[in-house]
């Protein structure tokens, strides 16, 4: 099991790897915000001390102050490139399960958020471990292992279309059919966690973020199995709200979002066998005449 | 014509958004060629997952130039012998009925139980009830991504059938995932093959109850196993008008029962 200085050396790794590579990127002009992915190389460091919700979810070792200043670093660097990808996440989430009216004002909102969010990390960054929002007051729901791993297949294949069957495969996982509501809201939910992967894998500098899609996904649907187990009927567009709140409080707070990476990866890497060592061929000595 | 073709206003009192020709006995005769190239096809696409070295990279180059080069190795298939077989083997079901059709492969008579054979239940669980409405979401989405995406949900519903080999199947779900999207791709790409997208979660039961047997049985689950059980039972569907025929009719049903409010009547069966 990787302990958590390697998981967060291989996380940043894969993230430096985008950041120093040259930002030629072809995008669809559906998606505004074209010019966020030329000025994600800009290397703006953007002042982000990340305060995430309260969330100590990991074992003993990972709770010391050490590892929380780890966590820190990175989201410091995740921070300018989710500061533009989570609003436009949210609308493409909220548009494809609701339709467009519903992605523009999801997105409208996301986007507010993402400018207040500046200071409001500022000013959190000082309250470590007292904020926590109504959605973590329990346990946050965590994706299974092999969930984990198939967002990371998903992060990592060069195909489109392979990556969305693993998406469809960790969301059908994930999501609890428990009532008629959520059987008849699943495929919405399939949908837009394929969207949203669709999303994210378009820049090589926000592929990596695939990996929070199963995060994403349990959250939205354990709030709407809540209401589904209250007897109230889930409407796409109530679907595609919550989906892309989720999506917003995950990939729009970097703290979270730096969580959710290591604690990603750390599962996956339980699921994936290691391969198996390399044996030490001896290699015939030339023989010389 | 069939009536399901007509798209005029005269005739909306039989449309049906759910209908399709490939339920109606008197499309058959025009089922049987399609099949003929359509299961090869996808049984090809799947095969590609294990054949031979020198055929990896030959599939690896087919599938970056999406099947640019598909048709020059239509004809020979060198790669798993197991697939071979099932390639040759094809045919030897049309103009037959159900039940007298087999396959020459490890699984089929060890896995052929008195139960199944005649099991005709109308009733279906929940898991299956949304595995047809994602292949039917699968076969109508604007994109093969989000097809793709539809097909991937199904393997692990598939899985879910069967809790008693859940786990050891989850194991190969990867596999299993890889195999549909190829299956999918294959038959996504015409549009006279799309529709049988819907024939996905057929294949996918049929699998994931030859697995289960296998773990029964004790035997090991392995890639390749999960990946020849795939190919096996999506020829013992493609490869069955009869089949085909029924399994989109139970979807067409479905698709009512998780939808009942229409627009207009349906000449249900």
């Amino acid at each position: 099991m990787l302990d958590g200085e390697t998981m967060q050396h291989e996380l940043e790794r894969e993230f430096e790897n985008e950041f120093e590579g040259e930002g030629n990127y072809e995008y669809e002009s559906e998606y505004e915000g074209e010019e966020f992915f030329g000025s994600l190389m800009q290397g703006s460091g953007g002042v982000l001390g990340g305060m995430g919700e309260g969330e100590y979810e990991y074992e003993n070792e990972y709770e010391s102050e050490a590892f929380f200043k780890k966590i820190r670093g990175f989201a410091r660097k995740l921070a300018p490139i989710l500061k533009q990808v989570a609003p436009i996440a949210a609308r493409a989430v909220g548009t494809a399960i609701g339709g467009p009216g519903v992605g523009q004002a999801v997105g409208a909102i996301a986007g507010q958020l993402a400018r207040e969010s500046e200071y409001e990390y500022e000013s959190e960054y000082e309250f470590e471990g007292e904020f926590e929002s109504e959605y973590e007051s329990e346990s946050a729901p965590q994706p299974e292992a092999l969930a984990e791993a198939l967002a990371a297949m998903a992060s990592q294949v060069q195909s489109e279309a392979e990556a969305e069957a693993y998406t469809g495969a960790f969301t059908a996982r994930i999501i609890p059919i428990k009532s008629h509501s959520m059987r008849q809201i699943s495929p919405k939910l399939v949908k837009g966690a394929a969207t949203l992967t669709r999303t994210l894998r378009k820049s090589p500098a926000t592929r990596p973020l695939v990996k929070t899609v199963p995060t994403i996904v349990a959250r939205a649907s354990n709030t709407l199995a809540r209401q589904a187990a209250q007897g109230k009927p889930i409407a796409p567009q109530t679907a595609a709200r919550v989906m892309a709140a989720e999506t917003r409080k995950v990939l729009g707070n970097p703290m979270t979002c730096a969580k959710t990476l290591m604690r990603s990866s750390g599962a996956a890497s339980k699921v994936n066998k290691p391969l198996p060592a390399k044996t030490q061929k001896r290699r015939r000595q030339p023989v010389y005449e | 014509m069939f009536e399901y073709e007509l798209e005029t206003n005269l005739d909306r009192e039989y449309e049906c958004e759910f209908a399709s020709e490939y339920e109606s006995e008197e499309f058959l005769p025009f089922l049987v060629p399609l099949l003929a190239k359509a299961a090869p096809m996808a049984i090809k696409a799947i095969g590609g997952l294990i054949g031979g070295r020198r055929r990896n990279r030959q599939r690896e180059f087919e599938f970056e130039y999406e099947g640019e080069y598909e048709s020059q190795y239509e004809s020979e298939y060198e790669g798993d012998p197991f697939i071979g077989n099932l390639l040759q083997g094809l045919g030897s079901a049309i103009g037959l009925g159900e039940g007298e059709y087999e396959y020459e492969y490890e699984f089929e008579s060890e896995f052929e139980s008195p139960s199944s054979s005649s099991s005709r239940s109308s009733s279906m669980s929940e898991y299956e009830m949304i595995m047809e409405n994602l292949a039917y979401r699968a076969a109508h989405s604007e994109s093969e991504a989000e097809s793709e995406a539809f097909l991937g949900a199904l393997v692990p519903m598939a899985t879910r059938l069967i809790p008693s080999a859940a786990k050891a199947i989850s194991a190969v779900a990867p596999q299993l995932i890889q195999g549909v999207a190829k299956m999918g791709r294959a038959l996504y790409n015409s549009p006279s093959t799309r529709q049988l997208l819907q024939t996905v979660p057929e294949v996918l039961k049929g699998t994931v109850k030859t697995l289960a047997h296998q773990v029964a049985q004790g035997k090991p689950l392995s890639q390749k196993t999960a990946v020849r059980a795939l190919a096996a039972n999506t020829a013992k569907v493609l490869d069955n008008p009869k089949k085909v025929n029924t399994v989109m009719k139970k979807s067409h049903k479905v698709q009512h029962q998780l939808q009942p409010k229409i627009n207009g009547k349906c000449r249900c069966a």
